[in-house]
Order: C-alpha cells, then structure tokens, then sequence
C-alpha cells in the first residue's frame, strides 16, 4: 500500500466516523417516525410554529395587547403605523394591534370549535355510510345535495336565514363543510373494511360497533386529521367573509373579516386598516394549509416521491 | 366416529356485472378431528371462498354445513357468535391481517376480550402470555406494534389470535405462501406441533402443493369452484387420474437436477366460473376433452376406497 | 467482444438513512458467460434486487450509493460512463422484468403502443410501419397472437402480462436479460408455460440471463450457473449441478432441506433456526453464524474467506476455507 492511499483510507474511516455519529436514534414508535417525516418538512414546521405562536397570543391577548379592543380614542383616529400604535388606529381610534389580537381569539375559536363539530358529525355519518351498505345510497344522497351547494353560498343562506351572530354563523360553517368529511370518511372506510384484519375481528365474532371503533376508525383518522387542519382554515375564512357581509359578527367585535368590512371605505386613503386584518387572515390559513401538507406528507410517505 | 365438520353440496354465488360468478360450486367433504384437509388450486378456483363460507364469514348460496352433527348452515346472531369459539381462521398475509395501530398482546388478547372470557385482568393477563409462549414469540414483544416485526413473526401473531378461543377446527388461508422458505418450515412445524398438542382439525388452503403434500392427511382439488379429485395425500401424489390432478402435480418446478416425470404444459388461461355451461369446466384446456365433456358435467364419484374423481376419461 | 457478457468485482452497496446504514450488499463479484442463466437465489433481505439494480445503475440515490465495486459489461467499465451513455446501454444491452406484471404495464396504453415505443426509443430513424411490423414480431414471438396488438394491459390475465412485459424487455434484442422474480406472482400451471416460454426464447436469440428467484424450484428449471445469496454476500457459487447435488454450505443445506421433498416423507421440516439479521447491523464474523449449526469460535470474528471446494464451485464458509487450501 503506498503512503498516499493510506491517507486516503484515513480519511475516508474519519468520514465514515463522523457520519455515524451524526447519525440519529432510531425512532421506535410510529409517531415517532411520523414526527421525524414531519419534522423534515421546515415550511410545515413553520407553519405549526406560527399556528402555536397563535394561539398563546390568543389566550394571552389580554395580557399584552397595548390597549382595549374598544378603547376610543378621538385625538388619535386614523393613524398609520407608528411608535405609540404599532400597526395604526382605525376611524374611531382604536388600536388596530390590540383589536388583531382579540380578534385571533374569536378566529381561532370559530375556526376550531366548526371543525370539531362537523368532523365530528361527518365522520360519524361517512363511516355508518360506508359500513352499513343499506344507509349508503340515502346518506351520500343527502350529502351530495348539500355538497353540492357552493359552500359559501350554502353558509350565507343559512347565516341569513337564522339572522346574524357568533352562534349562527358557527352553525352555517358547520352545516356546510360536513359533506367534505363524510365523504373523505366514507372513502376511507370502504378501504379498510374489506382488509383481512377487519374479516379476523368479524371471525372471532366482535360486534359492528367493536370493529368500527377499534379497527376502522383508527386507521383512517389520518386523512381526516389532513381534512380538518386544512378545514380550520377553510373555516376562519368562511366566518370572515360571513362577518365581511354583515352576515356574521357584528361590529364593535373585532372580528378579522368585519374589520376588512369597516376598513373597505377607507382603503383608498389608509389602506392600512384593510391590510393589516387581511395579511392576519393571509397567514394563518397559509400557515394551517402548510401544516395540513406537512401532516399528509408525514402520515403516508408514499405520496411523496 | 362421526366427522367434526361436513359440508354437503355447498354453494357460494355471487352477482357481478357480468354475471352469476360460481365461486365455489356443490362442494361436498368431511373431516375428522385432527386431521387436515389440504385444498388445492390456482387463483380463482374457489379455494378461499370455501374456507370463508365455513366459518361464516360469508353466507353460503345452497348447501349445509355440519360441525360435530350439528347443522350450522343457518345460525342466529347470538349462536353464531357461540359457534366462532370452534371455528378460527388463520389469514394469508401476515401485514394485511393484523390491525398496524395495536399492540401484540392486545391483537392476540382480542378474542379474549370479545367473549369476555376471563373476569380479571390478571387471569387475562396470564393467558395472553401463555399464548405468546405457545407460538414462540418472546415476552419483550408484549407491548410493539406489528410494524416492528418481520413477516414470520407476524405471523405467529395472527396464529395465536386463531388459537385464544381455543378452537377445534381452523381455516388457514395460504399461511406460509408469503414467508420465506426458511421461515416458512419454522411456521410450519409450529403448526403441526399444535395439532398434536391440541387435537385441531386444519383445513389448510394453498396453491403450493410441496407445502400441501407434506401437511395434508386428505387432498382435495379444485378447479374453477369445483372440486375434480379428492383423495388421501399420496394416493393423490401417486396415482391421481383427472389430467387437470396430472397437469398441475407436473408443473411444479423441482429442486433437482434430473427429472423423471413428463412436463405436461396445459394450453391456454384460467378463466372465472361465470355463468359456467353445463359441461366439465377443465374441458376448453383438456387434452383428453370430448364432446361428452362439454355437454355433461362429471360428477364426483368414489372410484376407489377414499379416492374420488370427477372427470369422463379419467387417466 | 470478451468472453464473459458480465464481470462483477467487489461490489458494495449501503443505503445510508438519518437513522442507520442498510449493508443491502456486501462486495460480491461474479461473472457471467454468454448464453448462460445465472440464478440468485436468496430470501427478503439477501441484497438480490439491489444487486440487480445496481447492475442497471438504477439505485435510488439518495439513500443509495454504490460505494465500492466494478462492474464489466460486455467489457465496458459500466461504472465509469456517464448517465446518458448508460441510457443508450439499458434497453439495449441490458434489459429488466419486474416481479409484479401489473405495475411493470402503463394502464392507458395498448401494450402494442408499449412495445413500439421501446423499439422506436433505440431505433431513432425506424419508420412506424417498420416498428409496428417489429413490435408484432414480438408479440408472436411470446405467444401472444397479433391480433390483441391494440388490446389494453387490463383485457389481459397475469400470465398474458408478464409475457407482454418479457416481449418490451426483449423488444431491441438485449445481450444480458435481469428477471426479478418473474413468475412469482403466476400460478403454477402458468409459471410452467412463462419458464417453458423463456427458455426458448433464450436459446432462439442467444440471450444472457440474470434470474432472480426465492424458489429453488425454479433455479433447477431455468439455470446453469447458481449464486446463494445471504444478508448481502455471495455464500455458495456454482454450476446448477454442484449447488444441488453437491451443495456446501449450511445455509443452502438448510434452505434446500426448508422445503417438502415431493417424493420422500418427514415428519417434521429441518428449519433454520433463527431469523435474517437485520442489514442495518450484521453480526460480526460470518454473517450466518448466529444460525449455523456448526459454528465455531472462529466464525464469530473476522473476514471469511472463499474457498474453491472444486473447479468453479465456490464456498465462502471457515469449514472449507482450510480444506481448500491443504488441496
């Protein structure tokens, strides 16, 4: 061997040991590998970060907001961004920060509180759908009905209907996002249901509600779990554009989408008013559609590459 | 000494688009207890259609099963679930069988759990152990998910959970076709090992008929939903007499260098018994066919103590 | 034109994850003669298809990477040329079928289309007349009558498929042929016309073939040359005779004795203890030590060396390393 190639091999084994060591412990769990999938992701990684950030601001909002959300102040009306109010004041001097952040309680709050409601109710509907053959036709009938109803459109003529409010407009976002998760639901479930583990627990003789619960529901909460980060951001959405219309919250609440609806006559000359509640609306749903990506990638890897 | 399990002219149809398909087709057998049934066939034969109508999982079209004397063809809901205490079923493929979000001792604890047959946690606790021991997978696996196992493993897994109710007759669909050959002898061993121990009577489907002759007492051939041979295992390897028997026995590739047997290579594919005509369904791919053949469907007949044969011009 | 169509030196294979390095192969070389079958023969793990893969240069990178090795094909340093040099080698030279007919088939293309375009791919300049006629060719050539030339992949059963997909490996004529497990997902009846099918072929236009296979049964059927595979090496080699009749090593004993003989009766199987070790961390010594029924001391540690139990019938084994350096 000459001295050159010994130097080589040197180096190559000091590579291979710093490799190793740089190598991680495997994760034993199957959370653990999602979470590693997920964590590879940095825009969806973000984008936790951020919807976490969020929600402490949220429940903190309170405690730092500079001033009240309704605190008036007529020598200070229509200010641009500055020192004293960071992102301005709006035409009856109100602090647009301080108004932000309450306004993410009521966001966040819509937003989660729809999505547990009608994933709740979706799934259940999709999976008695696709287990039970005989409710199949009638159940996705009805839901293709309402599915087939522009979901604004739907949510707007049941806000309408039962008048303006935090409640009603809740109960219009819920009615009209159901189908998505019934049908995603429903999908799901026809898999798993014919897989041999489904046909072992039947062969032992477990129950209808035995299997759902312990077989096909577990196995198809990943897709749903996709669904519903993506549905949340659908939901703050539609509840701001509910509220934008008049149809929704009712103003002195600093909802995000009526603070764009008062701003709207002002935009020409202080355009801030408008594009400060938009970009706060802008970035939680492109936080929550990342994070929605993330998890998908995480969940299944075989969808990437 | 009566049979445990009968099956008399048993039937299993189902509508497709394109027709009645005859999955499984007046299917008539009885076995003893302890003994094995090996069912042979190619894919779309029926063989695993058959093993499901036994235990319920399917409802049989026409036909009656017998389990210890006793119809079992039409149970209510409440006896069936009784009557799956007897009967377990061991699954083809050991990633598809077991549900991938439990643990190992919850998967094979299910049946346990389902009948409610021990009261305290301890006693549950206990058996599920003892089932582990049973199938050899070690104490340490108790609380993993089946995604950390290897296929054999797995397998094992699915073979205790057939095992908790302590049944006396189990369907083992293709146990070891998706293992490796030296995986495939230790699951293969292990269940002959608890067949002597416990007296279980195995009905063991299977396209490998190596695997089928060495396990089998009884071999039954099917071909399209029916069955055309059915005898003793050697008298089946030695002097079987239906040409599809002689075609598929010849097919199989042998480890060895010299072969003494005749290749036969059978012309054409498989199809499914959609509304099948009235003749022998081996006919369009019998070198022996006839019109006969066509126009008559053979029927099973004993031609010789414990051997029978459904063909017109048998070998 | 040398004599051998494939010369492999010393080839290693890892797959380096976040997590662990996989040994998928570990420096394993052999040759190949023209017109000759080589059977790998090995259970889930033993580094058959990424050998294979590599042999294509086909290895996923990352996590792959060929670390060490050479490999001459038709005497031509195929490690050494660029990516695009290779494309021009692989349909052409060197060609590959699938385990799995269904997925080897593009759904929404006549299979006639699918072989055209093959033919035409390597044929710039063919006029479409021309690759038709030829894609027809094959087609008959396989068994398939012409006239399902313009028939979609689904109007055809397992069988047809596989011979379809033989017919777009063979389309330009390849002098080396890799068949990754090609019958497996066929029934018996089925595997015995596609075997049947490629041994003629094989004669009829002087293809060299790779056959990779778990079932022994096949390698007795279709090969001339054998090469045992175990957790990434080469245990046993040799012609089809030497390995069945005059087999060596522990792990082919073994895995020959795994399976039912259909003429003789046992009670019981003889199964290999134990389970394939995990190619992320290989037992020191002899990889099969921790399963062999004869292990020693000395096989716990250290490299084992190949030894020439007789003219062409490699053992790498510790039990015969000594034998064969006394003859």
């Amino acid at each position: 061997m000459t001295a050159s190639s010994k130097t080589m091999d040197q180096k190559m084994a000091a590579a291979e040991a710093k490799r190793k060591k740089r190598m991680k412990k495997k994760p034993t769990t199957m959370a653990g590998e999602t979470w590693h999938r997920f964590k590879k992701n940095k825009l969806a990684y973000i984008g936790m970060w951020y919807l976490i950030a969020m929600v402490v601001i949220a429940i903190l909002a309170p405690v730092i907001a500079p001033y009240g959300m309704d605190d008036q102040n007529a020598d200070a009306i229509l200010l641009t961004p500055n020192a004293d109010h960071w992102f301005g004041t709006d035409n009856f001097g109100r602090d647009i920060l301080s108004r932000i952040l309450y306004g993410s309680r009521i966001s966040l709050m819509v937003g989660f509180a729809t999505v547990v409601f009608s994933m709740t109710i979706g799934v259940v509907l999709g999976a008695l759908a696709a287990y039970y053959q005989k409710l199949d036709n009638v159940m996705m009938r009805i839901v293709d009905i309402i599915g087939g109803i522009p979901q604004m459109l739907l949510a707007m003529a049941i806000a309408a209907s039962l008048g303006s409010g935090l409640r009603n407009m809740m109960i219009a976002v819920i009615i009209s996002t159901i189908p998505q998760y019934a049908r995603i639901t429903r999908s799901s479930v026809l898999t798993i249901k014919e897989s041999e583990y489904v046909e072992a627990a039947k062969s032992i003789g477990a129950s209808d509600g035995h299997i759902i619960f312990q077989h096909i529901l577990p196995n198809v909460m990943s897709p749903i779990i996709v669904q519903s980060t993506l549905g949340v951001a659908n939901a703050i959405m539609a509840s701001a554009t509910l509220s934008f219309m008049g149809l929704g919250i009712q103003p002195p609440s600093p909802e995000w989408g009526a603070m764009l609806a008062a701003g709207r006559v002002y935009l020409r000359d202080y355009p801030h008013m408008c594009i400060i509640p938009g970009v706060a609306l802008l970035l939680i749903s492109y936080a929550l559609n990342v994070l929605g990506d993330g998890f998908r990638d995480a969940f299944d890897p075989r969808l990437k590459n | 000494m009566s049979a445990l399990l009968e099956a008399r002219h048993l039937k299993k149809y189902f509508s497709t688009a394109k027709g009645t398909l005859h999955a499984v087709d007046d299917v008539t057998f009885s076995l003893d207890a302890g003994k094995t049934l090996g069912v042979v066939g190619e894919s779309g034969c029926g063989k695993s259609t058959l093993g499901r109508v036994l235990i319920h999982l399917l409802k049989p079209t026409g036909g009656q099963i017998f389990f210890e004397g006793e119809d079992i063809t039409n149970l209510k809901k409440a006896e069936l679930k009784k009557n799956r205490v007897n009967m377990q079923m061991i699954f083809q493929d050991p990633f598809s069988s077991i549900n991938p979000r439990m643990t190992i001792s919850s998967i094979i604890g299910e049946p346990l759990r389902v009948h409610k047959i021990y009261k305290s946690k301890e006693d549950y606790r206990h058996a599920v152990e003892e089932l582990m021991d049973t199938v050899g997978l070690a104490k340490r696996l108790e609380n993993v998910y089946p995604h950390e196992l290897d296929g054999g493993r797995r397998q094992r897994v699915g073979i205790a959970r057939a095992l908790a109710l302590n049944p006396k007759f189990i369907v083992c669909d293709e146990p070891v076709s998706a293992l490796d050959v030296s995986i495939q002898a230790q699951v293969l061993n292990l269940m002959q090992d608890l067949q002597e121990a416990r007296g279980l009577s195995y009905m063991f489907i299977t396209h490998d008929l190596s695997v089928v002759r060495h396990i089998s007492d009884e071999i039954c051939v099917m071909y399209l939903g029916t069955v055309v041979e059915k005898a003793e295992a050697k008298t089946l390897f030695t002097s079987h007499r239906h040409p599809y028997t002689h075609a598929l026995l010849s097919a199989i590739p042998q480890p060895k260098v010299k072969k003494d047997t005749q290749r036969i290579i059978l012309k054409g594919e498989l199809t499914s018994p959609i509304n099948p005509g009235p003749g022998c369904r081996f006919a369009p791919r019998c070198i022996h066919a006839t019109k006969e053949c066509f126009e008559r469907a053979p029927e099973l007949q004993e031609v010789e103590p414990n051997h029978f044969l459904a063909c017109h011009h048998p070998e | 034109m040398s004599e051998n169509i494939l010369e492999v030196q010393d080839l290693v294979v890892r797959y380096d994850t976040d997590f662990e390095s996989v040994h998928a192969v570990n420096g394993i070389s052999f040759h190949l003669e023209r017109k000759q079958t080589l059977g790998l023969v090995g259970e889930t793990g033993a580094g058959k298809t990424t050998t294979a893969m590599a042999l294509m240069r086909l290895i996923p990178s990352p996590p792959g990477r060929i670390i060490n090795g050479q490999i001459l094909l038709d005497g031509q340093d195929i490690m050494t040329i660029s990516e695009k040099e290779m494309r021009q080698i692989r349909g052409r030279k060197i060609s590959m079928i699938f385990q799995d007919p269904m997925t080897a088939l593009n759904p929404v293309l006549p299979v006639g289309d699918q072989i055209m375009e093959v033919v035409q791919l390597h044929n710039k300049g063919m006029s479409k007349a021309e690759a038709t006629r030829q894609a027809m060719r094959m087609l008959e050539m396989v068994g398939i009558t012409a006239e399902r030339f313009k028939e979609y992949p689904h109007q055809f059963s397992g069988g047809m498929k596989q011979r379809v997909v033989i017919a777009i490996a063979l389309a330009c004529s390849p002098e080396l042929l890799i068949a990754d497990e090609p019958t497996t997902a066929l029934d018996v009846t089925i595997q015995a016309q596609v075997l049947d099918m490629m041994r003629k072929l094989k004669d009829e236009l002087g293809t060299s073939m790779i056959l990779i296979t778990h079932d022994l049964g096949v390698v007795a059927e279709a090969c001339d040359v054998v090469a045992i595979m175990y957790a990434g090496e080469i245990v046993e080699y040799g012609t089809l005779e030497q390995i069945i009749e005059r087999k060596k090593h522990p792990y082919t004993i073994g895995l020959f004795d795994s399976i039912p003989d259909l003429d003789t009766d046992v009670h019981r199987l003889k199964a290999i203890s134990g389970l394939m070790p995990d190619p992320s961390n290989l037992p020191e010594g002899c990889k099969f030590h921790p399963r062999c029924p004869f292990c020693t001391e000395a096989c716990k540690t250290g490299e084992v060396p190949v030894a020439e139990v007789e003219p062409g019938h490699l053992v790498k084994c510790l039990q015969f390393a000594e034998r064969g350096q006394e003859a």
